[in-house]
């Protein structure tokens, strides 16, 4: 099996490789996604117990292959590789219901190369490196949380002079914010903010009536729920806050969407596109009632599945978004999630978790004792 | 749509009213509450389809289910049972009997019958009643009352029902105004609330948000007949409601070393869900239920065995307890016995209403005597999870809680 390993990640690396530029081959990334479900259901228990379960869809209109909910992570190791082998382990925030989820790494590898890709085409298309601002912790404060590995990555991969993380102590230190940032206009240099969405929000509550100018070729990254830290905001109003608060065009700010079950990410594709110039960006880059839109990359596949069955729905049809992940290797990488979307033309609007009252009091009730 | 005007009109008329309810011959109170159910169970034809169809609306449940609610809620409501409750209500020579002037319910919108529960109480206890339904409609409260109504116009004239949004603190503040009882079906944040507006010395009843479960010993498994009759009450008890209500059992405590296993129970029980499907099939699913619900299915194949179907599943599980996301979807998890059960289910406290028993009524009382301290649910045999007597004891009190209070008489 270790030659099975060594040939699958060689594969997975050399088409993250090839699409590099943003490119697309569906078919070669959906034949790779059926070797790689057929190794990880052998290798990886929790996923093989799955299969007897799962109903292929007819005519080979859809996945194979079952995808494995998030909620498993939290109760089962979910892993081909044993525990000693482990390098490192990303948790799931913590919140008052239930367990942390868990997904182990033996090889962090593919994962870095696909962070680095992925952020090098929409984060990064237009920079080799720039100054970085950190609204976040990083890993040496938090080694558990995946955004704080990938941000400490970038730092290291698209990091210029004067990049820093301005969250210490367990919270993000608004003197230096303010500082950094008079810096860089006085100074002329455009920076990179890339934090939590909370982080944002706390951010905008402490600012009061301080607004800036970033220079131009300035960028805004936000990412993740709030999970009961701060206030939320809707989307739009919260990408028109950050614009306005830092001198920025709506295009400038980019959601990213990752999730600690995952190896890869996907973002917002206004910067990218005005790079490429395919599209006036900032036309574009409002989000609609159906959700926010995201650039998927070439090596993951994402999918609206029908609630009930599970089966591929029709382009552009609200589903729970099933996201097939090759970064994944060495746990499983067909991940059901419990989030809304729909997928049309290979791009991924997300509408987030269902707007009906859920969970129940009673859940949350039960929830609460037994975590 | 009601306003603290009307709320607190209807507040103090009723309570300026108690005076000639307290009057009333208990015979007429009991004839009229089980004449207004004899008459809901033979409304006419374009009544009772409307009365069926607006409970569709409200929960969302099939039409089969809500006419075995109705069944269940009219049946419940008669004489036998009236009279028992009659002579809880009465007191004796050295105890004499104080209904409040005004009882306040607040409703919360899992499980349609339960407000009858409430009016009947009140009205037997010669307490009048302020009912706030929830937003999303009280038909059968509403179809009693108009019932009631009918058949004795007076004893109608102590019950009212008001609806105002939940933000509407105002409303809220009128509605308590007058209470010396209040009994409270919702949220924590909803019980919090009502408990800050009640009066310093109402007498307050809540009933908060939680979760059943049920305990199946080793003596419910002895052999296939007996497995069938367990499984057959345990998936009757998970279909009930579409498992939405706080007495629904979510999780269920298997004893092991009978002659049956927990996988046998869970086999059988699969069987048995799929039989209750067609007698009373699943309501509406809605998309973020189905969502909860493919994870829940998730977990469970992962690290257990599972048993589904479209519109059930059960498993049985290794490792910590976990909640189940409804819609007919249960756990099953091995234990050592009534004191094992006792010490799983503990976490959950005053959230734990009900614990179904399967078997004969000494595993109910061996189970009474082996809870942990800081439980107090109901114990009932399995299958009657759901329709439990209008006698019956909830969080640890008294049907009739805060309804009366009594004079001593040394």
């Amino acid at each position: 099996m270790a030659d099975e390993r060594h040939r699958l990640y060689g594969q997975i690396s050399a088409l993250i490789e090839q699409l590099a530029d943003g490119q697309r081959d569906d078919l070669a990334r959906d034949r790779l996604l059926a070797e790689v479900c057929a190794y990880q259901a052998a290798q990886v228990e929790p996923y093989g117990r799955l299969l007897p379960h799962w109903v292929a869809p007819s005519g080979g209109a859809g996945p194979a292959f079952p995808a494995l909910p998030t909620d498993v992570f939290r109760y089962v190791r979910v892993a081909s590789f044993p525990p000693q082998q482990q390098v490192r382990a990303f948790r799931t925030s913590g919140t008052t219901h239930g367990m942390r989820g868990t997904h182990p790494f033996a090889d962090l590898s593919l994962y870095d190369q696909a962070a680095r890709t992925a952020a090098r085409c929409a984060l990064f298309p237009d920079v080799e490196r720039m100054r970085l601002l950190l609204l976040a912790p990083d890993e040496a404060q938090v080694p558990d949380s995946s955004l704080s590995y990938m941000l400490s990555r970038f730092l290291e991969w698209f990091g210029g002079p004067g990049s820093a993380v301005l969250w210490t102590d367990g919270g993000l230190s608004l003197p230096r914010l303010v500082r950094a940032l008079r810096a860089a206009e006085v100074e002329g240099v455009p920076v990179a903010l890339l934090g939590t969405s909370f982080a944002f929000v706390h951010a905008e509550d402490g600012l009061a009536d301080e607004r800036f100018a970033l220079p131009a070729g300035s960028r805004l990254m936000q990412t993740g729920g709030y999970k009961g830290r701060s206030r939320e905001v809707e989307p739009d109003t919260l990408r028109r806050l950050l614009a306005a608060r830092y001198g920025l065009a709506e295009a400038q700010v980019i959601q990213e969407y990752g999730m600690t079950e995952l190896s890869s990410q996907m973002y917002s594709p206004w910067l990218r596109e005005s790079q490429l110039r395919t599209i006036e960006a900032q036309s574009m880059c409002a989000t609609t009632v159906d959700g926010q839109r995201l650039w998927v990359p070439g090596w993951v596949r994402v999918q609206a599945v029908e609630p009930e069955t599970l089966q591929p729905l029709p382009a552009g049809q609200l589903g729970l978004l099933r996201i097939d992940d090759l970064a994944n290797l060495d746990s499983v990488c067909a991940i059901q999630t419990a989030d809304l979307a729909r997928v049309e033309a290979g791009e991924l609007w997300l509408l987030g978790r269902s707007p009906e009252a859920m969970p129940r009091g009673c859940s949350l009730a039960v929830e609460e004792a037994l975590s | 749509m009601d306003n603290a005007k009307s709320v607190l009109t209807h507040a103090r008329r009723l309570r300026g009213q108690a005076a000639e309810l307290q009057r009333m011959e208990p015979a007429r109170i009991v004839n009229g509450l089980y004449q207004a159910a004899t008459r809901l169970s033979q409304l006419p034809r374009a009544q009772a389809v409307e009365l069926r169809l607006s409970l569709q609306r409200e929960t969302g449940l099939s039409l089969e289910m809500i006419e075995w609610g109705l069944d269940q809620a009219c049946v419940a409501v008669e004489p036998r049972t009236l009279g028992r409750l009659l002579s809880l209500v009465e007191g004796d020579a050295l105890l004499r009997a104080v209904p409040a002037q005004l009882t306040v319910a607040v409703l919360a919108s899992n499980v349609f019958s339960a407000p009858l529960r409430t009016l009947v109480l009140s009205l037997l206890s010669r307490s009048p009643l302020l009912v706030k339904a929830p937003h999303t409609g009280s038909a059968l409260l509403t179809a009693f009352i108009d019932a009631l109504d009918q058949v004795d116009e007076a004893l109608a004239d102590h019950v009212e029902c008001v609806v105002f949004p939940r933000e509407a603190e105002d409303a809220l503040t009128a509605l308590l105004s007058a209470a010396e009882a209040v009994h409270i079906y919702g949220d924590d944040s909803t019980v919090a609330a009502v408990r800050r507006k009640a009066l310093a010395g109402a007498r307050v009843l809540a009933h908060g948000h939680g979760i059943s479960a049920a305990y199946v010993p080793r003596s419910a498994l002895v052999d296939d007949s007996a497995l069938r009759d367990t499984a057959q009450r345990l998936a009757l008890d998970v279909t009930a409601y579409d498992q939405l209500g706080c007495l629904s059992p979510q999780l269920v405590m298997v004893q092991g070393g009978g002659e049956l296993t927990a996988f046998d129970l869970l086999e059988a029980l699969h069987r048995a869900l799929g039989e209750w499907e067609v007698i009373l099939p699943r309501g509406t699913l809605p998309r973020a239920a189905a969502a909860a619900i493919v994870q829940w299915r998730g977990v469970a194949a992962a690290r257990g065995e599972l048993r589904q179907a479209m519109t059930y599943a059960c498993s049985l599980e290794q490792g910590s307890l976990r909640a189940g996301p409804g819609y007919r979807h249960v756990g099953l998890y091995h234990c050592g016995g009534a004191e094992g059960a006792g010490q799983a289910l503990q976490a959950f406290g005053h959230h734990l209403k009900s614990i179904g028993v399967a078997g004969p009524s000494s595993e109910r009382a061996a189970l009474a005597l082996a809870l942990p301290p800081g439980l107090a649910p109901r114990l009932c045999a399995l299958g009657t999870m759901q329709t439990p007597p209008l006698t019956a004891y909830f969080d640890g009190q008294s049907p009739l809680f805060g309804i009366q209070s009594f004079i001593q008489i040394d």
